[in-house]
């Protein structure tokens, strides 16, 4: 295996292992502050008259 | 196609959000039969003083529907009529309402009953009066110079 070969393997498992944790943590963050925002408009509309 | 397990799980929550909402749409629509206060009801404009319920405006007890009155409301540059209603405290009311002129606005100030009133169209919406007091009606879509004058009051009275 030519030196070019192994480091493109390692290029792929290296991006396979990158941690998405922080990623989903502030898209679920974003993401309740959204169902948030529809609940509260939802109780306004039910509380008004 | 690779994806990631993350990438999955927030995928499946926007997903489930827009069926979610798809199906309230759907069944508000079909089910429920909810439509909006502006809905294939036409008259003509010129002759609305002429035209039932609109040559009578104002509040009226009617028997035999799911609502206990019709507020009948014909809009015109730059007022309401009538000026003043009197609702009992509890009724459920269909407000019925056109214009003569241009398009106005029907807005209960504090309350959810809001719509639009083109020439042409008739605009209805039902609400229930629950509390008692002033509410304030106002044109919420610009119609000229009298614009800022133009609104009406309802009375919720015991």
């Amino acid at each position: 295996m030519s030196d070019k070969e192994q480091e493109a393997i390692e290029t792929t498992e290296e991006e396979d292992k990158t941690s998405l944790q922080g990623t989903l943590l502030s898209v679920f963050f974003v993401g309740l502050f959204i169902v948030a925002s529809w609940i509260s408009v939802y109780l306004l509309f039910l509380n008004r008259l | 196609m690779h994806m990631h397990k993350y990438e999955k799980i927030w995928l499946i929550c926007g997903i489930t959000a827009l069926i979610v909402f798809l199906a309230v749409i759907g069944v508000s629509a079909f089910y429920l039969g909810n439509k909006p206060p502006s809905c294939l009801t036409t008259i003509n404009p010129e002759k609305v003083d002429q035209t039932a319920p609109f040559n009578k405006p104002g509040l009226h007890k009617v028997e035999g529907q799911e609502w206990d009155y019709d507020l009948v409301i014909v809009a015109s540059t730059f007022t309401f009529n009538p000026m003043n209603v009197k609702i009992p405290i509890g009724s459920k009311v269909r407000i019925i309402a056109t214009t003569k002129d241009v398009v106005h606005g029907f807005e209960v100030a504090g309350t959810d009953i809001n719509m639009m009133l083109e020439p042409g169209y008739v605009s209805e919406y039902t609400a229930t009066f629950k509390k008692q007091g002033e509410f304030l009606i106002v044109c919420n879509e610009y119609c000229g110079t009298g614009h800022h004058l133009m609104f009406s009051k309802i009375e919720v009275v015991k």
